[in-house]
């Protein structure tokens, strides 16, 4: 036997015993070879592979849009592990992830390409598996912030004492709420939500406490409010921060007495309810310039959940992501497998001033755009590549009072010294922002981003 | 008898579930009437299953398909040729003759 042809058996002998699939292709992308893996992982067999165009054999979820072979052998660069699906002879979709390189004749002439494939199966129901791990009712999370919360959250939802959740805008306060109300006692009576900061205080009183016939001119019966809609169940009062001192003095009765007056009416009805209240300002700052009560305050505190935004908890987005995937392939009908490394890494650098909900934007902004299985960076939003290079430049400060003045003035530049968009990007509210800012002796310019159109 | 074809230039799509185009034809008395081409790359799942019933299509030529779809294929009637590569106007030859592949 000549070396050669020992060498090219000890390939093929290597090539059956590997636990990958292998398979060359000449530059036509006809099969070259197919070892045994190969085989089991397509469910064809090697003779009715040999020669044939690798689409037609492979059949994965990349052939029509973007063939990784023909990509190195034309851009002479290898492709690693990229995640795609096959689907197998039996019609299964199988995850693989996918390797290529270019194959090279001793004269270093490009003769071909060759991909290796390995069945992620496996991975993938163990990825679902530390999903599940990480998961409770709908919150999903392996923070340890959050994991504190899950542990206390059966405890909590068994009593009937009132809950205060902080947190900024799309932190899951309302998913909060609705695990504290499935696993409580109330569960089969109704969960009454109200967003306190979207309604003007004459209607938020009827619409809490309802109203009987001839109450105003166009109260022509009787309307219950929400507190009786949620009578033994749970009622949620969103943007408890936005509601005013008068509206703030008739909810702390009804937490003293369990009682309220429907406009109109001079008779006190009982309710049995389980308030739940969130915000997302800082109660106590607002306790502290008189614009919310102590004693309401006090009232709704016994129980205090606070959300840590997206930001704080990095290591939730790849998680998070997987599940919006998840939850977008169902709804609208696609099937794509993965977000890609660099488009992951995006996210990752990006502050998230709108949290999860910001993130679950991200995902369906992508998903209309992306019409092939992986998720790349230029099918995320504008502004997640907005932000990418940005860098924030923290000058020789010695205090962390002059940090953070630092901190605030780069964000007000990059919002052209637009306060809203300011306090936006930083997760927190504009009082707090111009508090802030006073406090910490910012110049700003006569003519800023308020004015802009 | 109006027939589908998922199109990847002058051939079948490799695959079902991601072919970007499918081509509508109508043949009659062993002749090709009419032939269009649609976009179906960005519809999801159903929306895929619906246009074939939509525009009344009975029979569906393609390349390799995964279960999903063609349960969702067969359960709205449609007869389904699948796991077929090659050239569409050879499968169309084949369909004129009424020498159906199997």
């Amino acid at each position: 036997m000549s070396g050669k042809s020992k060498h090219a058996d000890e390939l093929t002998t290597i090539l059956e015993c590997i636990t990958e699939g292998v398979f060359t292709v000449d530059n036509e992308m006809n099969i070259t070879s197919f070892n045994r893996i190969s085989e089991e992982l397509t469910g064809i067999p090697r003779e009715e592979a040999m020669g044939k165009p690798c689409c037609n054999v492979l059949h994965t979820s990349i052939c029509e849009s973007e063939c990784a072979l023909k990509q190195t052998i034309e851009s002479n660069k290898p492709i690693i592990a990229r995640p795609v699906y096959i689907i197998n002879k039996s019609g299964r979709r199988v995850p693989v992830t996918i390797s290529t390189a270019l194959l090279k004749d001793t004269d270093g002439k490009i003769i071909g390409g060759v991909e290796t494939f390995r069945d992620i199966s496996l991975v993938e129901e163990l990825r679902k598996e530390i999903e599940l791990k990480y998961t409770f009712e709908d919150i999903i999370s392996r923070s340890p912030a959050i994991k504190e919360i899950f542990n206390i959250i059966p405890t909590v939802a068994q009593s009937d004492t009132p809950v205060l959740i902080e947190g900024e805008s799309g932190t899951g306060k309302e998913l909060l709420v609705r695990a504290i109300h499935r696993l409580s006692h109330r569960n089969s009576k109704p969960l009454v939500s109200i967003n306190c900061g979207a309604l003007p205080d004459s209607l938020l009183e009827s619409e809490l406490f309802g109203y009987k016939k001839g109450a105003f001119t166009d109260a022509k019966q009787d309307k219950p409010g929400r507190f009786a809609l949620a009578h033994t169940g749970t009622i949620f009062l969103d943007e408890i921060g936005e509601i005013s001192p008068a509206m703030q003095v008739k909810l702390l009765r009804v937490l003293q007495e369990k009682s309220y007056e429907p406009l109109g009416s001079t008779k006190s009805e009982n309710v049995d309810v389980r308030v739940i209240a969130a915000t997302n300002q800082n109660l106590i700052e607002l306790v502290e310039t008189k614009e919310f009560r102590l004693d309401l305050y006090y009232r709704l505190n016994i129980m205090r959940f606070e959300m840590p935004p997206l930001r704080d908890r990095l290591e939730d987005i790849p998680l998070l992501v997987d599940h919006f995937i998840s939850k977008f392939n169902k709804l609208y009908g696609k099937s794509i497998a993965i977000i890609s490394p660099d488009a992951l890494a995006l996210l990752m650098k990006h502050s998230f001033p709108g949290n999860v909900r910001e993130l679950e934007n991200s995902i369906e902004h992508a998903f209309v755009l992306c019409t092939g299985s992986v998720i790349q960076p230029q099918h995320l939003p504008h502004e997640l590549h907005k932000n990418a290079g940005h860098v924030t430049i923290i000058n020789s400060a010695t205090t962390l009072d002059e940090v953070e003045a630092q901190f605030i003035e780069s964000a007000l530049k990059r919002n052209e010294w637009n306060r809203l968009k300011t306090a936006n990007e930083l997760g927190i509210h504009k009082t707090t922002l111009f508090r802030k800012i006073k406090k910490l002796e910012i110049k700003l310019p006569e003519k800023d981003g308020r004015y802009k159109a | 008898m109006r027939i589908a074809v998922t199109r990847w230039g002058d051939k079948i799509s490799p695959v079902f579930d991601e072919a970007k185009y499918m081509m509508i034809v109508d043949v009659n008395d062993d002749c090709i009437n009419a032939k269009i081409t649609i976009n179906i790359g960005d519809l999801s799942q159903s929306d895929k299953v619906k246009v074939l019933t939509d525009l009344n299509v009975e029979r569906v030529f393609c390349g390799a398909i995964s279960n999903m779809y063609s349960s969702l294929i067969e359960a709205s009637g449609i007869e389904l040729n699948s796991w077929l590569t090659g050239d569409i106007e050879e499968i169309l030859q084949t369909v004129k003759f009424n020498d159906l592949p199997v």
